[in-house]
């Protein structure tokens, strides 16, 4: 069963909440001029004053199998990063708190939240977004199983989804109906097609030789 | 040669919306397509087809507003008021101005602030970073006054005054038929009940999202919308209003919206941030991006009002209606609550009925439509209240239903319905759920888990409404494209247009091509009131009805004859007086001088003698643990009548969808607020609880078959709203049998059900 489920830190290996916060300083609220950034980055350019504690860095990760090297501050989650720095935008933003799924990404093969992942501890990493799950156009498994069971309806939550359900799988394909329920759990969907996702996942993991 | 002089009447059309009757006037096509054969050998309606945007919903290519980036876009955010009541002294905006990458900021005139999240003005930077910063560094002063966050409090004598110039305790709208104080008098026994129900968040998991963008004095306004059609005339009418300067012309501003990521009735717009974002835009002569966060939604984005309904029945022994009384108040912040006349004005035979419904204002966020408004609430109250009076007769809850049947609509005293399948969902979910399963005691059972199985009704109108006017292309290559200003919010509409569409013209579901989301298109239907379906597939009927009618001058001459002596099917174009004589449109397309020929076609008016309406019965099953008060769903049966199903794959996830929002809202979700500080104490999706994954039980479907032929020529109905009416009491309904006790007030959380296991008030 993956590691990060809803109710975990989701913030990525390696990381505690106390040496986040301590990083952080006084939490004064953030305005920080980097000297040296290209004016490409403009929500650098635009902040008045700088800001006590944020640092910037130039991390490395490897997105759907191909290698970025990024600029960001430290305060950036790795949603930030896929969606304005690297213009992949399958990745959503539902609540941004954590709370709801939408934004879920394997990091590593495991799948996290995204918006509580910093961007900085996905250097050196390998991040896996819906825009890499179909291999040269092919639709996995997973992605056909949600069509055929029409596991959506308004299709905002089910990147987050097939992410979590492709992670869920990859653990092991026996799992019982109880067992895909509660790996599912940390993704909410609204429109509330959760009995087509269960099928889609159990369609999926059937094909895959399970049960 | 007869020549074609008619000019289309028009009429004035009643239809229901969002629970409330409106009248327009519409033209009458003059020409509509026949109804479909009762053993019409179907190639593509019934068919559980894929949605057509499957592939790009399941790939990360759907894009939604808040994924779009126009060059030079500028960020927008909302200035918001922290003070639940308040006058609002002074807003000091100059430290916000002064801050690099700030380009706008404006105010709007207000002088009180009438809940936490009101909004006071709006500005644009260029970073999303940026103008949240901005916001926190304006600087407002409030001379507070005292507020009122709850409907009991707001009813209090000498609670605080909510909004200025208006009591809390509202208007009060009044219906009534027949004379209830003769039916009481006559009745064997009277039966008071009271329900309460909570304020409901919409929660679409997309938050609200607009990028407004002026070209010269042309706008484009993307917006993640219900409704592009509405939206696009509301945008026209407010600006003209608002900004007479400016000019607007109707011809010159467009709506665009390829995918919502849902709205449940939070984005029938255009909603207040929309005209803040197109004058944002027009101040800094830029695209202006604004999307809300999770905590805007949960404040300010609407709600379900909350309710409070006291019933009063007269009945026989035998279980007849004698007299039917309601007094209803609903909490909506600002805006009072829903009509929740539903049930005792049309659900079962009642010659004698009062009702009332009372606004109660309160200092919290407004409500706006939520999937099913009114009768979500009422049907809780009013069908818990039917399953009470069953026990208290001793009378089987279906045989009291059925004792009562209404054969028309206004409890039987107004117009016959169109079409009624309520006897096939109550015949077929019993049979469904095995009805006889259940406890003959209600709470019998050892403990500490108890089943139970408990039943509810109800209906809805949800057939067609106006703005359906679609246009259909025929290329001379023969290929089809149908266009019309409808959107797809997750319901499916692109697909069963598409199905229509194929299976008159005789085609594959990949010949036709889909495009909506767009107002250069013509009017399209709105997504709210479950009015899609029987709007917008008429109106592609006739459509290709009306387009391939204008290829009858080619088909004419190739095949001998005068236009007048054709007729069509299935994209076939043949003689009246010998069907051997025909040719398939592809034939004479071919031979158009022209490119393309344009047809549109409209929905005819909804019939007036007849009152069109969908309805429904559950059967569920739950687990009650009588020692933490846990309720566990453990399977529905949810039969139901929407006419003819066109793709039963999207209909049962509709089904589906609905019923878990049911189920959350009878279990789980509460807008709490906290009284002190008149905020909303769970503004977010942990603390707001929504049916997770592991809560959502065994659902089985059941669409009775029934074809309403007299409502349009598709013979199909609404099936978004009626399975969130019908579900929520009989999950109440089923903790009764389970449990053997009654919970009158929603949420139903553990604590509830075990201060009624000890005996107390629930």
């Amino acid at each position: 069963m993956p590691k990060s489920r809803s109710g975990g830190n989701g913030i990525g290996s390696g990381v505690s909440r106390r040496s986040f916060l301590k990083g952080v300083g006084t939490g004064v609220v953030s305005t920080a001029v980097i000297p040296g950034i290209s004016a490409a980055k403009e929500s650098i350019d635009s902040l008045a004053s700088p800001a006590k504690g944020v640092t910037e860095a130039r991390i490395s990760l490897t997105v759907n199998g191909k290698k970025h090297r990024v600029n960001v501050e430290s305060r950036m989650t790795l949603t930030q990063v896929l969606r304005d720095e690297l213009e992949l935008m399958g990745t959503k933003i539902g609540c941004d708190n954590g709370e709801c799924g939408c934004c879920t990404v394997l990091l590593d093969g495991e799948p996290v939240y995204s918006c509580l992942t910093l961007a900085m501890d996905a250097d050196g990493k390998n991040v896996t977004t819906i825009e890499g799950i179909a291999e040269d156009g092919k639709l996995s498994p997973v992605q056909q199983a949600f069509i055929d069971n029409d596991a959506y309806q308004c299709g905002y939550c089910t990147p987050g989804q097939i992410l979590t359900a492709t992670a869920l799988l990859e653990n092991g394909p026996h799992l019982s109906k109880n067992e895909i329920k509660k790996g599912m759990s940390g993704n909410l969907c609204r429109c509330s097609s959760y009995q087509n996702i269960f099928a889609a996942v159990q369609d999926a993991a059937r094909k895959a030789g399970g049960r | 040669m007869a020549h074609e002089d008619r000019f289309p009447k028009r009429v004035k059309t009643i239809f229901i919306g969002e629970g409330e009757q409106e009248i327009r006037e519409v033209e009458v096509p003059l020409r509509d397509a026949p109804a479909y054969a009762k053993d019409e050998p179907f190639k593509h309606i019934g068919k559980s087809y894929p949605r057509l945007e499957a592939p790009d919903k399941v790939t990360g290519k759907a894009e939604y507003i808040s994924d779009m980036k126009l060059q030079g876009m500028l960020h927008g955010k909302l200035i918001r008021s922290k003070k639940a009541n308040a006058r609002i002294v002074n807003v000091d905006i100059s430290k916000t101005e002064a801050m690099r990458g700030v380009k706008s900021v404006f105010l709007i005139n207000r002088s009180r602030s009438r809940y936490v999240g009101d909004i006071l003005g709006a500005l644009a930077a260029d970073s999303e970073q940026a103008a949240v910063d901005a916001v926190n560094a304006v600087e407002v002063m409030y001379e507070e006054l005292p507020h009122v966050v709850d409907i009991n409090e707001a009813m209090r004598d000498g609670s605080p005054q909510a909004l200025e110039g208006d009591q809390n305790v509202g208007r009060t709208r009044n219906t009534s038929r027949g004379d209830v104080n003769t039916g009481m008098l006559e009745a064997d026994m009277v039966i008071e009940r009271t329900y309460t129900t909570q304020v409901e968040i919409h929660q679409p998991l997309e938050p609200h999202s607009t990028i407004a963008h002026w070209q010269g004095d042309e706008l484009v306004v993307y917006d993640g919308s219900q409704t592009i059609t509405i939206t696009q005339g509301s945008i026209v009418s407010n600006l003209r209003r608002s900004f007479p300067d400016w000019n607007v012309q109707e011809n010159k501003v467009r709506v665009v919206c390829h995918h919502t990521g849902g709205g449940f009735g939070s984005k029938i717009g255009p909603n207040n941030h929309v005209i803040h974002t197109i004058r944002l835009a027009k101040e800094t002569n830029a695209p202006v991006k604004m999307v809300l966060n999770r905590y805007e939604q949960c404040v300010d984005a609407g709600n379900r009002p909350s309710s409070i309904q006291k019933y009063k029945m007269g009945l026989k022994k035998d279980g007849e209606i004698t007299a039917l009384e309601l007094d209803g108040f609903g909490g909506g912040g600002t805006s009072g609550g829903d009509n929740l006349f539903a049930p005792v004005n049309d659900m079962y035979h009642s010659p004698n009925m009062r009702a009332s419904n009372t606004a109660v204002y309160t200092n919290t966020g407004p409500k706006k439509a939520f999937r099913g408004p009114g009768h979500v609430q009422g049907f809780f109250g009013f069908e818990s209240f039917m399953d009470e009076i069953a026990h208290e007769l001793d009378l089987d809850p279906v045989d009291l239903r059925r004792r009562n049947y209404a054969y028309k609509n206004n409890g039987g005293t107004g117009i016959p319905f169109s079409s009624n399948g309520l006897i096939q969902c109550y015949e077929q979910g019993a049979e469904a759920i095995g009805w006889g399963r259940k406890n003959k005691i209600p709470g019998g059972g050892t403990g500490p888990l108890k089943r139970g199985i408990g039943m509810s009704a109800g209906l809805w109108a949800g057939v067609g409404a106006p703005y359906a006017l679609v246009e259909l292309d025929i290329f001379r290559d023969g290929s089809i494209t149908v266009r019309n200003a409808t959107q797809d919010v997750g319901q499916g509409t692109r697909t069963i247009m598409a199905q229509v569409a194929a299976e008159d013209l005789g085609l594959q579901m990949k010949d036709i091509d889909i495009q909506i989301g767009d107002t250069v298109h013509p009017e399209g239907a709105p997504s709210f009131g479950s009015v899609n379906c029987a709007s917008m597939t008429p109106a592609v009927r006739t459509a290709v009805l009306e387009t391939v009618r204008k290829l009858y001058p080619i088909a004419a001459q190739k095949l001998g004859v005068e236009p007048d002596a054709l007729d069509q099917r299935n994209g076939r174009i043949f003689v009246k007086e010998d069907e051997s004589k025909s040719i398939y449109y592809k034939e004479a397309a071919a031979e158009m001088t022209e490119t393309k020929v344009t047809g549109q076609g409209r929905r005819r008016p909804n019939p007036r003698e007849y009152a069109g309406n969908t309805f429904g019965a559950h059967f569920t099953e739950v687990e009650v643990n009588v020692d933490t008060g846990f309720v566990r769903v453990i399977k529905i049966v949810a039969a139901h009548d929407s006419g003819r199903i066109i793709n039963p794959m999207l209909c049962r996830n509709q089904a589906i969808g609905a019923i878990n929002q049911s189920i959350s809202w009878v279990l789980l979700e509460d807008r709490v607020m906290d009284a002190e500080t008149g905020r909303m104490s769970n503004a977010n999706l942990y603390d707001y609880k929504m049916i997770p994954a592991p809560e959502a039980p065994d659902i089985d479907v059941i669409f009775v078959d029934i074809v309403d032929n007299l409502q349009n020529n598709v013979g199909c109905k609404g099936v978004g709203e009626p399975p969130f009416i019908v579900c929520s009491a009989s999950i109440a309904n089923a903790i009764y049998n389970a449990s053997g006790v009654r919970v009158r007030e929603l949420p139903i959380t553990p604590d509830k059900v075990l201060t009624a296991l000890k005996g107390g008030r629930a």
